[in-house]
């Protein structure tokens, strides 16, 4: 029974710590994740946070933290070591070091082979790619839906409140506390929609009124959300 | 507007149906149009639904007078009709966005 005790009292700050790593790991790269797409993305549309590809690929890298974890002992003994624990022998402070930094192990090039394309940076650059993909498939889906659920609702509301005139003030006030490229650059797309105005006399019933407000409202979503649309009336 | 601004537009926007791109860019569709055969080829975009198969090159379609038909140009009322046919940024196109 004291056996049990002590072994519990060794092991407990050392796998407290591994947890941590694991934690931490998770963490950052659900953040190094969010802020890399949203690059691409210019906006992530969905909480990344609850996509299963994200959450795949934090626990991998918080995995490789933990088990990086068991590797250090905060005396610099190894180049591992070094790199991770920060030279920690807290357990509690290497968890967390060695979570924070696993990023760094993982992207660098002693997880990968002579600059080739392959290693620990290839692997990562694949989930990140699947986590794009998809939350793309996700947005989509919801785009999808979200149009079909509300189109009839905007071309029952022409001309008032005018559906796109709405919109497109809508868009610009998101937009203007975004950075100046992404406001010239969505600015660049509304222009050319609206250029591409149906001359016909509107009808709700026409193929060509219908194809412009669906293209209003998905570049609404792409660009602003669906934050443009809230308290609208009969949409949903 | 260039092909890699195409590319621009499809990775901020994900999947997008075929007319909507064309709507969104400052190319008419022809050129918009020939603009996406060119990323197709290089593998940058792919592309489903009805009018897909008119993307691909004549050699890779199976009969010849069946790829005679396809490789012909669209018609600007096709293009702007085509709201089923979607395209999207292919995976090799957001993995050089990541190893940039």
């Amino acid at each position: 029974m004291m056996s049990q005790l002590s072994m519990s009292a060794v092991d407990i700050p050392i796998l407290s710590g591994a947890a941590l790593a694991l934690l931490f790991a998770a963490f950052t790269v659900l953040y190094d994740c969010h802020v890399s797409i949203q690059d691409i993305l210019k906006r992530v549309p969905l909480p990344i946070y609850r996509e299963r590809p994200a959450i795949a690929v934090a626990l991998a890298c918080g995995l490789v933290a933990a088990v990086a974890f068991f590797f250090t002992n905060g005396r610099g003994d190894s180049l591992v070591d070094s790199v991770l624990s920060l030279k920690q022998t807290n357990p509690y402070l290497r968890g967390l070091s060695v979570g924070l930094m696993v990023l760094v192990l993982i992207r660098s090039k002693l997880s990968n082979f002579e600059g080739a394309a392959i290693g620990g940076e290839w692997a990562y650059n694949k989930g990140r790619e699947w986590v794009v993909e998809s939350l793309n498939t996700k947005w989509w889906a919801f785009k999808t839906a979200y149009c079909n659920r509300n189109l009839p609702s905007a071309l029952a509301s022409f001309p008032d409140p005018a559906f796109e005139t709405q919109v497109l003030a809508g868009i610009q006030a998101i937009i203007q506390v975004k950075p100046q490229l992404y406001q010239v650059f969505v600015q660049s797309q509304i222009t050319n929609v609206v250029k591409s105005r149906p001359s016909i006399p509107f009808d709700p019933a026409s193929v060509q009124w219908e194809i412009y407000y669906r293209t209003l409202m998905n570049l609404a979503l792409d660009y602003a959300g669906d934050a443009v649309f809230s308290g609208w009336k009969n949409f949903s | 507007m260039s092909s890699f601004s195409v590319v621009d537009l499809l990775q901020s926007s994900g999947p997008i149906a075929l007319n909507e791109l064309v709507m969104r860019l400052s190319e008419g569709p022809q050129e918009a149009v020939a603009a996406i055969k060119i990323l197709q080829s290089e593998g940058m975009v792919s592309i489903s639904g009805p009018l897909a198969k008119k993307f691909l090159p004549l050699k890779s379609v199976q009969e010849p007078t069946a790829g005679a038909a396809a490789s012909e140009a669209f018609t600007d009322d096709e293009i702007m009709r085509a709201s089923d046919t979607v395209i999207a940024p292919s995976r090799a196109s957001l993995g050089r966005m990541f190893s940039r």
